[in-house]
């Protein structure tokens, strides 16, 4: 047992999770030409777009379209769709917790694709100043907030104010790039079009194609660029405390060192300096455990899963990957 | 400074310096029974280079530096020789009064004595310093240096780690000091020499950290006074061969448990070390308390712990962002005194008494060395709060005191044993 | 037409007499008379339906009369019976209703997949067999019943129903789905069948709602392929994409057959069936591909601009900050 502990976490866990990552990508984006599916309610991007191969759906798609419901509804049988929908979402993040983003989440595994390309191609990533990191963080919440509102907007329309048009019923979706680029990776381009078909259609659609562009600029340069806006982050950030996957600090045992914060795609500072807090889950976290492989005090930081320790920061574990990374 | 000794008083340090270190190898030799052999590699080895003035590094240009947070993974990288500077030699500090004012530190004195014209054999063709701009006396030790010669690289730390721009103007001033590096070895920075550097020092790293953890243990393996010696020689000794010589330490400190043989009883008292740092030979208070039947079983200096303990952390072995994980790894982590706020230091030292089961506390500042004096109040304060005794020695490099400072070690020592008996 | 109203239901094969009569062709529409009766309706992906108790989806039929989808007129349902069968071949008693209005058929569709109904008759006039096949086929599907794309593709093929003389039936798409709708300018094809086997030599009209129409004589596959007319054309402001636009399908034929009906013998038979559906404008006509590709190639190209200024601009320290003067 005590080996089995110390070889797990002596685990390269970069390289753990790149094969991780990959299972799970061929799983959501390839294994529906397998007829498997995992349902529509998962909370990573496996894009519902993706007619041909999906082997499940993200929960957003089917959030915008059981949020269309006009009032009355919401508390009749249809409201019914509404709750199982989100009832399964919250039992699939109970169990990964936010690793989903980390390890399953096809867009987040392209990401890292293309952050692993600019690696290769020897160019430096950008980070934000501290200041536009904390604006910024903000506007995954406000998209989350539209996404559920304007869908409902369009089903209880308010006298006096301007009506919502129909081509905005999943508003999300038509500026998401992963509408665009998961099915691109079943051959199917459908999606790489402008909507001329109506005003509005053609707002959203150019705004989802220039965000496209943007997307394969940012996540080039910066780690992991878009989940800093993702709704499904912001989603599951408002259950990440109550789920059973668990990132732990020691704070007494930290130094302070901040090779944690270096090394977090996600620019996540208290994971370094907050020495206090015991579960150190920030909204932004996507759990890929990078900072718990980065730290080299013993015991500081740890995944936990119920309370079982799964993968810890250890100073043997540390110093072999050390010596083992950087091959490149 | 018109103060330049004339060689036959220059003579007459060098041999006073010769014949401490000689005195103070054989304390830490003879006076105390029973050391593990693989210590004579680090006997041997400090023999040699103090006292015979060979030169332990391979070759290639000697850089010397005057402080743990300079990077010295950047200088090997750049195919130099980081040589630290800082000495604990009462001779070369008397010969540095010529420099500094009669009341400041011990340390900058004795390095700057260090530097003097006619230096130890293994130290003459050394001309290349790096300074780094920490307290006020080592701030214009720099300049000192540069009129004895030396050609200074003034690398620029900030006075305080926790905000971002503090973090982003070091890590600007240790790109700048990747070029320093090259002019003074005449060597390049390269992705693969950085990655390599990292790495061999990350090696050393490791097998001080498999050190230290066996000093966690309860009856100790290891005095402190050993300990010590081995850090310093890390200021100086070939990286490899210093790793080696650790490995076999822990390898034989590790036959030593097995076989129950250890280095001090069960009931001596643990002590935290804590202050400014000793430097051989100037190991007078590591020794005053082991004498007195305490032992030294962790530390929180920089001549040994926050030398050796943290490690840079990379994400992207390439060159833009190895060199900004290295000037993190000195700046974050550093518990310096010298920074506006000290609460690192303070959960450093707690901590390190929670996993060495630590007795008490030895806090050392040398006179003149302000920050350390003023941070004494916090420290003993926050010790106080988690029931840990504290004993304050201001001293020097002088052995004038050591009469007086073993009687108050004595004393110490034994109020931590009754401490001990009357919780048990 | 007023003699419909009082005709007798026959069983088993519904003899209507009073409807062969009719010279004008007879179908089923989900396209309600009245606004009244369109304000009962909801989209769904298989066109108009109604909320049934506990919220299972109820088609509406309407029977029509006359070739113009258009302009064609809502009858009265004549009293009796029709066949229809669920999406796994399941028996469905569809209930006749009339109103005002109109009349037709009305059933529950608890299953996904695909619903065929039928009203048929039979007479003989002339010494000639006339068989009429009134079909629809309606698909039920919700998304929040989910995707199963097996279970999908288990039900997207289409059936024939046993006992029905004469039928069409509409030919699917490699990669049809539940989602999929019939579009303008692309090809549509149905298979005209008689208890199963392909008839060659029939007459398939389509006809759209824009009076829009032609002829295919079918081979011996059965098979009669139209492409669907681009009959939309409008404003770009008034464009919809959803606009719906129905087209009605008529297939005859006739063969020698000698026998007797009720007494009355004929020589031949003649037999004619409908099939009514909707299409849509198709997705090229107002999306581009072109465009698309340019407004993103456009974003990420300043993208590359603002990261390059961006990084000049860090390599100045002194130019990190900027103050306003203004203020
Ligand atoms: S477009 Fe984005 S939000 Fe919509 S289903 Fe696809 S991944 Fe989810
Ligand atoms: S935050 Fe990133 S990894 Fe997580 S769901 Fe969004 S895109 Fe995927
Ligand atoms: S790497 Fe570990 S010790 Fe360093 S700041 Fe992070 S948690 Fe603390
Ligand atoms: S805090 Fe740790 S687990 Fe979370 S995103 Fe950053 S590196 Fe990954
Ligand atoms: S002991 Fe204090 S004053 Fe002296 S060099 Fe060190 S930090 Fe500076």
């Amino acid at each position: 047992m005590k080996r089995l502990r110390a070889f797990v976490n002596g685990v390269d866990i970069q390289r753990f999770r790149t094969w991780f990552q990959l299972f799970a990508f061929v799983l959501l984006v390839y294994s529906g030409y397998l007829y498997i599916d995992l349902g529509n309610s998962l909370p990573v991007f496996a894009c519902g777009f993706n007619d041909a191969g999906r082997g499940g759906v993200c929960y957003l798609l089917p959030l915008q379209h059981q949020t269309h419901i006009p009032w009355e509804s919401l508390f009749s049988w249809r409201a019914l769709g509404l709750v199982t929908g989100f009832l399964t979402f919250f039992a699939w993040l109970l169990v990964l917790n936010k690793a989903w983003c980390g390890y399953v989440c096809p867009l987040g595994a392209i990401q890292d694709w293309m952050t692993a390309l600019r690696r290769r191609l020897r160019l430096r990533y950008s980070v934000y100043s501290l200041e536009s990191f904390t604006r910024l963080k903000k506007v995954k919440y406000i998209l989350l907030v539209l996404l559920i509102l304007i869908p409902f907007a369009i089903s209880n329309p308010v006298e006096g104010l301007p009506h919502v048009p129909e081509d905005m019923a999943t508003p999300f979706c038509t500026i998401c790039p992963a509408r665009m680029v998961i099915p691109a990776f079943t051959g199917d381009f459908s999606q790489w079009t402008l909507d001329f078909s109506t005003v509005t259609a053609l707002v959203m659609t150019s705004l989802g194609m220039a965000i496209l562009g943007i997307f394969f600029v940012g996540a080039l340069v910066n780690k992991r660029f878009f989940c800093f806006f993702c709704p499904m982050s912001a989603l599951q950030a408002l259950f990440s405390n109550i789920a059973l996957l668990k990132l732990r600090k020691d704070g007494d045992k930290c130094t302070r060192c901040g090779d944690c914060y270096r090394v977090c795609d996600m620019q996540i500072k208290a994971i370094a300096d907050d020495v206090e807090r015991k579960i150190l889950i920030e909204d932004d976290c996507m759990m890929c455990l990078k900072c718990v492989a980065a730290c080299p005090e013993e015991g500081c930081l740890k995944a936990t899963f119920m309370g079982i320790p799964v993968y810890e920061a250890t100073e043997e574990g540390f110093f072999r990957r050390q010596q083992r990374r950087g091959g490149e | 400074m018109s103060a330049v000794p004339q060689g036959g008083r220059r003579a007459a340090v060098l041999a006073q310096q010769i014949r401490e270190s000689a005195q103070a190898l054989a304390t830490l030799e003879r006076e105390f029974p029973d050391n593990p052999a693989a210590m004579d590699y680090f006997y041997k080895l400090f023999h040699r280079v103090y006292c015979e003035g060979e030169r332990a590094q391979p070759e290639g240009t000697l850089v010397g530096t005057t402080c743990v947070q300079v990077p010295d993974e950047i200088v090997r990288a750049a195919g130099g020789i980081p040589v630290r500077l800082c000495s604990g030699s009462h001779a070369f500090d008397q010969a540095g009064a010529d420099f500094m004012p009669a009341k400041s530190c011990s340390l900058v004195k004795a390095t700057l004595g260090l530097l003097q014209d006619e230096r130890p054999a293994w130290l003459e063709t050394l001309d290349r310093v790096v300074n780094l701009t920490t307290c006020d006396q080592k701030k214009k030790a720099g300049q000192m240096m540069e009129d004895l010669g030396c050609q200074v690289h003034h690398l620029e730390f900030p006075p305080s780690k926790d905000s971002e721009p503090a973090r982003a103007f070091w890590r600007a001033s240790v790109r700048d000091f990747v070029r320093a590096a090259e002019r003074m070895t005449g060597g390049r920075v390269t992705r693969t020499s950085l990655r390599e550097s990292i790495r061999a020092v990350s090696r050393a790293q490791a097998a001080y950290r498999r050190l230290q953890r066996l000093r966690a243990e309860s009856p100790a393996l290891l005095l402190g006074k050993d300990a010590f010696l081995v850090t310093n020689a890390y200021f100086f000794d070939d990286l490899e061969r210093w790793t080696g010589a650790v490995d076999a330490l822990v390898a034989e400190l590790e036959a030593r448990r097995e076989a129950g043989v250890s280095a001090a009883l069960r009931r001596a008292p643990r002590i935290l070390f804590t202050g400014s740092p000793p430097v051989f030979p100037n190991l007078k208070i590591p020794v005053l308390v082991e004498q007195a039947g305490g032992v030294i079983v962790a530390d929180e200096t920089c001549s040994a712990n926050r030398m050796l303990n943290d490690a840079v952390s990379v994400d992207e072995w390439n060159l833009y962002d190895m060199v900004d994980a290295v000037a993190d790894r000195y700046l974050k982590p550093c518990t310096c005194p010298i920074f506006t706020s000290n609460g690192d230091r303070l959960r450093r030292l707690l901590d390190l008494a929670r996993t060495h089961a630590v007795d008490g506390v030895v806090y050392q500042a040398f006179a003149g060395c302000q920050v350390y004096e003023m941070e004494h109040h916090s420290v003993s304060r926050a010790l106080a709060e988690a029931g840990l005794p504290c004993l304050y020695v201001e001293t020097d490099y002088s052995p004038d005191d050591v009469g007086q400072l073993s009687t108050r070690v004595e004393a110490f020592i034994e109020s931590l044993r009754s401490r001990r008996r009357r919780s048990r | 037409m007023p003699e419909f109203r009082g005709a007798l239901p026959l069983a088993p094969l519904l003899l209507l007499p009073a409807l062969a009569a009719a010279t004008e062709p007879l179908w089923f529409s989900d396209l309600p008379p009245t606004a009244e009766w369109t304000e009962k309706t909801l989209r769904a992906h298989g066109g108009l339906v109604e909320r049934g108790r506990g919220g299972v989806s109820v088609k509406r039929l309407w029977l029509r009369a006359g070739d113009d989808p258009a302009h064609a007129s809502y009858l009265p349902m004549p009293a009796g019976e029709v066949v229809a069968e669920g999406p796994e071949r399941e028996p469905v008693a569809p209930k006749p209703f009339s109103a005002e209005a109109g009349g037709g058929i009305r059933f529950e569709m608890p299953e996904e997949g695909f619903y065929n109904a039928y009203l048929l008759s039979r007479e003989v006039r002339d010494g000639t067999l006339e068989t009429r096949v009134v079909k629809a086929e309606v698909l039920m599907h919700s998304c929040a019943n989910g995707h199963d794309r097996r279970f999908t593709e288990g039900r997207m093929p289409p059936r024939v129903t046993a006992g029905v003389p004469f039928e069409l039936v509409r030919e699917r798409k490699p990669d049809e789905d539940f989602h999929s709708r019939a579009a303008s300018g692309e090809p549509i094809a149905f298979l005209a069948l008689n208890q199963g086997e392909p008839v060659a030599g029939a007459e398939v009209r389509l006809i759209s709602n824009t009076g829009w129409g032609k002829t295919v004589i079918t081979g011996p596959d059965g098979r009669a392929e139209f492409r669907m007319v681009r009959d939309y054309f409008t404003d770009w402001p008034e464009f919809d994409k959803r606009r719906r636009q129905d087209y009605l399908v008529l297939a005859e034929y006739r063969r020698p057959l000698e026998g007797e009906l009720d007494g009355r013998p004929y020589a031949q038979a003649h037999y004619s069936a409908t099939l009514a559906g909707t299409y849509y404008p198709a997705e090229p006509e107002y999306q581009s591909y072109l465009y698309g590709l340019g407004v993103m190639l456009l974003a990420a190209t300043l993208s590359v601009g603002g990261v390059y200024h961006y990084r000049l601009r860090q390599r100045r320290p002194e130019r990190r900050e900027t103050f306003d003067e203004k203020a």
